[in-house]
């Protein structure tokens, strides 16, 4: 069965109507004989986007919704392929706590965005990468043995070792199209595996309910569990 | 109530789509859009159905118009980091 990698393009478009690729993202979900590949990543970064409230409730359903579909396969997050600043960069009190971790993968350093639409930070200011190696014999490979695919968080800074990572990255257009969601991925049993690289922060993605930027609450599923 | 459905023409990748509502069991073509006779459409519908994967269903109850620009979802990256415009 061949399996279409979601990056956040195709969640993005799949939950907003007015979206230009909409439909194809309904019309694709419903292909016979395919499955569904993403990742923690990937869901952060959906999260991020359903940061505003009202959004928040949406996003923690249609969480759950992935994660529960035998289509999809959600590709946890690799403890060590993230690493950051250690302070928090929200300095809420009471917040500081809940969304250390994941403010740090958020690696908001004040870099404004370039025409983001609510305001929001950069992303990409921090040394957080996310990564994600999937091996794969149709596609053109980036090192280490596989194609490197958007991990969907971050991917900038030159800090890591990851970086070189970042040149190579899936917006290559050879390994995600521009028309759509992902890449087709052959994917073979027991070669697709989490990429390990970055520093320090073993624990991420643990069980439980954690919050992205602004307040995104995020419910983590428990990929320990 | 509308029935919203998507007409595709030629191939979904590239499709050039136009979404119109059921009205009277009919799909009406939008206007301005001339068709010729024997063309082939694709209808997606665009509500839940039965049969569409658990994860559709709930996208599909969620999915609304969310106020962001048209190509958000290809051009997330450019409008949240300011990267390039694919």
């Amino acid at each position: 069965m061949a399996a279409l990698f979601a990056d956040t393009f195709y969640f993005i478009a799949l939950l907003d109507s007015s979206d230009a690729r909409h439909p194809q993202a309904v019309a694709w979900a419903r292909q016979k004989g395919v499955s569904f590949v993403t990742t923690e990543y990937v869901l952060v970064e959906l999260g991020d986007a359903f940061h505003a409230p009202g959004q928040r409730e949406e996003f923690a359903v249609f969480n759950d919704a992935v994660r529960a579909d035998a289509k999809f396969r959600v590709l946890p997050a690799s403890p060590g392929a993230v690493c950051g600043r250690a302070e928090p960069v929200s300095a809420t009190p009471g917040q500081a706590l809940a969304t250390y971790r994941l403010h740090q993968l958020r690696g908001d350093e004040g870099t404004p965005s370039a025409g983001g639409v609510d305001g929001r930070r950069a992303f990409r200011a921090g040394g957080v990468h996310g990564f994600v190696a999937v091996t794969c014999s149709r596609r053109r490979c980036h090192g280490e043995g596989g194609c490197v695919l958007d991990g969907g968080v971050s991917f900038s800074s030159s800090r890591s070792g990851m970086a070189r990572f970042q040149r190579q990255r899936i917006e290559d257009q050879e390994f995600i199209p521009k028309k759509f969601v992902g890449a087709e991925l052959r994917e073979t049993s027991g070669k697709t595996r989490i990429l390990e690289a970055g520093c320090g922060w073993s624990e991420s993605f643990s069980r439980g309910t954690a919050q992205v930027g602004k307040g995104v609450a995020i419910r983590l599923a428990a990929r320990n569990a | 109530m509308g029935f919203d459905a998507l007409l595709a023409f030629q191939r979904m990748s590239n499709a050039s789509n136009h979404v119109s509502k059921v009205k009277n069991g009919v799909v009406p073509i939008p206007p301005g859009l001339k068709l010729a006779e024997g063309a082939d459409v694709a209808l997606v519908p665009l509500v839940p159905l039965p049969g569409d994967p658990a994860f559709l269903k709930v996208a599909l109850r969620l999915a609304k118009p969310r106020g962001w620009p048209k190509d958000f979802a290809l051009n997330h990256g450019h409008y949240t980091k300011g990267q390039r415009k694919k």
